[in-house]
């Protein structure tokens, strides 16, 4: 009984001391505090500014009117009238819109063929021919999507003008013409915007990266002067590593509930990204987001010998994290290599969570999956992480006994 | 030039002697053109998990379910047996659509009334639900299709002449530069350019942080006979040649092992990519110049590799952008070469039009190191930063 309440009051304090050298040492970084803030504010600002336009609009096209018929300037209005699309029709022939497609003044050509009118009034199909660009899909899908909706409405206008000619009713004509309507409800970003698509995501990311990047830089100083053992003197005893962990794990946790506010409060407000979820449901789902990276951040950093190979390191990990969580290419495409080591990373379960929560009303309980996820990487990374600190305050007392 | 040279086997020295150095500069490239190589190897996204909520259990609608199925980009994964339990899997994230086949489909199809399919999608996954929603249209527009025109042939039309009637306006997509739309392609020039350059800005920090953090900025000055250029040029040029011959296998690996389109001047793409080296390394002087310590000239030195991908319009076009970003977004060298790669390899533009990229990169050669030369020829003659963590 004595000796367990004796090891209690001993974790506890290190527990304590843990947190305020930690904080001290946040505190007194020039480096770590900016880190926090450039990446958490600055990064996040910027990158809601790119994006900030949602969804590109008047991609110019060039359209050759073969015909110059009434029909089809019709069809013409019609393309320019999308959101997607402005035409440009003051080009003759196909060289001449090739040309301004290599100074990259038009991103796709549309031909109306001559006869285009005629065709169509005595009963013969008429193909529009499109020149698309796929080197950028984004605009590949602008130009292309678009010029097929307006086809498919076009080509029903024509067909159901002709039914009713016959003397059907605007109703009947609908119905023969498509018996199976295709209603699509598209869910949570309606207008497929790209900051409302990116921006939580990398607001999850951040998380990651800015944990990793604080304690990377952190670790290497301690590296630097020789100094983990003399800061954490419990690490030597026999499960000295635990309160020391732990505490480390929760000051963080409690740095992210202050920042996770301000970055949603402020960036989300300012550039009208929706949040559907509750505070406290982030923050419940941040905890074990915040732990398995810093035990991760701990069991890597001995890999660091000097701050500044932190930086480094992370930097290169954040594109990769973010492709493997799987929201930008589809899970489905990748090797069961990349899926397996998508699992290892914590922003995989992470930014998933947290999308599916702010984005796509999820209840706690759905995304429940990734936040057990989370916690068992907590555990593996934990033991790695005590592991890792034990050997090198083992390591630096040796050297300083040597030393002496 | 001798100093130059004295200068240049200390760098390939220490490049040797550090771990790190050696691990950055060599190594980790070729990782990360792995890395991006064989993560799209496949390209295209197919078999997306669907859910469909069947509520007519007719012929009619489990042909419909196996159409759906036989499409390249879906998969039936799940049948919940009502719109909650299905709507749950959507924020579960187990399927990117769910798809309702009402009751009476088909009675009401076979007496010739209008009926309804309904298809939600999560269109926050911009690229999954984008890929479901297009399928899905056009597989129900197929099958619609087909009914119409089996109804005209009935009343004696021909099939040929139904067809006609059905569609009068059909179109001709020719799909430019990347003809089988191979998000492979597009991302991964991207990446690849994007991370090669990253490791070329970092380098050259890296090697000269080092120096100046642990102040041998003097010890530099004194072999170079205080010629400043002797020892840019000495520092500079093993790296610059070296990423040159990283840069090479990188094209290779897009286009000689993988099957990456390439149309253009190959000529063009390798001085662009000279230039890109150049500018990047231009760059990071500047950046050694301006900033107070090592590690705040790394974390800018990162910082500005790293979001140049978003900038060069990639993930989203910098006609999109605001005007204010448009602007910053030419400050960044990837921008311009990422522009001359698209144009030289999948667009095959003449190498004309080329040109304006080329010029802009060797300005951004020029430019930054001008900026910070005075800057630079103190920081070196005081021999450190001025912090030294």
């Amino acid at each position: 009984m004595k000796v367990s309440f004796k090891t209690y009051y001993k974790a506890k304090t290190s527990f304590w001391n843990t947190i305020s050298t930690e904080w001290n040492a946040i505190k007194s970084d020039k480096a770590v505090i900016s880190t926090f803030i450039l990446m958490t504010v600055v990064i996040l600002i910027a990158y809601t500014y790119i994006y900030s336009n949602q969804v590109v609009e008047e991609v110019p096209v060039a359209v050759i009117n073969q015909d110059g018929s009434k029909m089809s300037r019709d069809y013409i209005n019609m393309l320019d009238a999308t959101e997607g699309l402005k035409t440009v029709s003051n080009y003759t022939d196909v060289q001449a819109a090739k040309v301004a497609y290599y100074s990259k003044d038009i991103m796709g050509i549309v031909i109306i063929p001559k006869n285009f009118e005629k065709n169509i009034r005595s009963g013969k199909q008429t193909t529009i021919t499109t020149f698309s660009d796929a080197a950028n899909m984004i605009f590949y899908k602008k130009v292309l999507g678009d010029v097929t909706t307006i086809n498919g409405y076009f080509s029903a206008g024509i067909v159901i003008k002709k039914q009713m000619a016959l003397g059907k009713t605007i109703d009947e004509a609908q119905q023969n013409y498509t018996p199976i309507k295709a209603i699509s409800t598209s869910l949570f970003n309606s207008s497929a915007g790209y900051a409302n698509y990116l921006i939580p995501m990398l607001t999850a990311l951040l998380v990651q990266l800015v944990l990793l990047m604080g304690i990377g830089i952190l670790s290497g100083s301690r590296q630097e002067y020789i100094s983990t053992h003399t800061n954490f003197p419990r690490l030597l005893h026999p499960g000295g590593t635990i309160p020391i962990l732990l505490a480390k794990a929760c000051l963080y946790t409690a740095i992210f509930m202050v920042v996770i506010p301000i970055q949603v409060g402020i960036v989300y407000t300012l550039f009208s990204i929706p949040v559907r979820s509750s505070l406290l449901t982030i923050y419940l789902f941040l905890v074990p987001y915040v732990f398995s990276t810093v035990f991760l951040g701990i069991s890597i950093s001995s890999f660091f010998k000097r701050r500044e190979e932190a930086i480094v390191f992370l930097v290169l990990i954040s594109v990769p994290s973010l492709m493997l969580s799987g929201l930008s290419f589809p899970v489905e495409g990748f090797s069961e290599f990349y899926k397996g080591l998508a699992k290892l990373i914590p922003s995989t379960p992470g930014i998933n969570g947290f999308v599916r929560l702010t984005q796509m009303k999820a209840s706690f309980f759905e995304v429940l999956n990734e936040w057990n996820h989370l916690w068992i990487l907590s555990l593996i990374y934990f033991v790695l992480a005590s592991i890792s600190l034990k050997r090198r305050a083992f390591k630096e007392s040796q050297m300083m006994k040597s030393q002496d | 030039m001798k100093p130059s040279v004295q200068i240049a086997k200390r760098e390939i020295a220490q490049l040797f002697s550090s771990k790190t150095t050696f691990i950055f500069a060599i190594l980790l490239p070729f990782v990360s053109i792995l890395f991006f190589n064989t993560l799209l190897s496949d390209g295209v996204a197919r078999n997306l998990p669907i859910a469909i909520i069947d509520l007519d259990h007719s012929s009619i609608s489990r042909n419909v379910i196996s159409q759906l199925e036989s499409s390249p980009e879906l998969e039936v994964s799940y049948f919940p047996l009502n719109e909650q339990k299905g709507e749950e899997l959507i924020r579960l994230g187990k399927v990117y659509g769910l798809i309702t086949i009402p009751q009476d489909f088909e009675v009401n199809l076979k007496k010739g009334k209008q009926v309804n399919i309904i298809n939600q999608y999560n269109s926050d996954l911009i690229l999954a639900g984008g890929l479901e929603y297009k399928a899905f249209r056009k597989v129900i527009g197929t099958i619609s299709a087909g009914i119409n025109i089996e109804k005209q042939r009935k009343q004696g039309i021909s099939t040929q002449q139904a067809i006609v009637n059905f569609q009068p306006l059909t179109t001709n997509n020719h799909v430019l530069s990347n003809p089988f739309t191979n998000y492979s392609y597009y991302l991964n020039t991207g990446f690849l350019a994007m991370f090669f350059q990253l490791f070329v800005i970092l380098t050259t920090t890296y090697c000269f942080g080092t120096d100046l953090k642990y102040n041998k900025g003097n010890k530099l000055l004194s072999i170079a006979n205080g010629n400043l250029w002797s020892i840019i040029v000495g520092k500079v040029l093993p790296y610059t040649l070296w990423f040159m011959l990283v840069g090479v296998i990188m094209l290779i690996s897009m286009y000689v092992w993988q099957d990456f389109p390439f149309h253009g001047s190959k000529i063009g793409v390798l001085v662009g990519l000279l230039l890109l080296i150049i500018a990047n390394q231009s760059f990071a002087l500047l950046i050694i110049a301006l900033t107070n310590s090592f590690r705040e000239a790394l974390t800018i030195a990162s910082g500005f590799a790293a979001v140049s991908l978003s900038f060069s319009g990639i993930t989203f076009p910098i006609f999109g952008m605001p005007k204010f970003m448009q602007w910053v977004s030419q400050i960044f060298p990837f921008t311009h070469f990422f522009e001359l790669l698209l144009d030289q390899s999948q667009r095959g533009f003449p190498m004309y039009y080329s040109l304006k990229s080329l010029a802009i990169l060797i300005v951004l050669c020029i430019v930054p190191l001008t900026l910070g030369w005075f800057k630079l020829k103190r920081l070196f003659i005081k021999g450190k930063f001025k912090h030294h963590i």
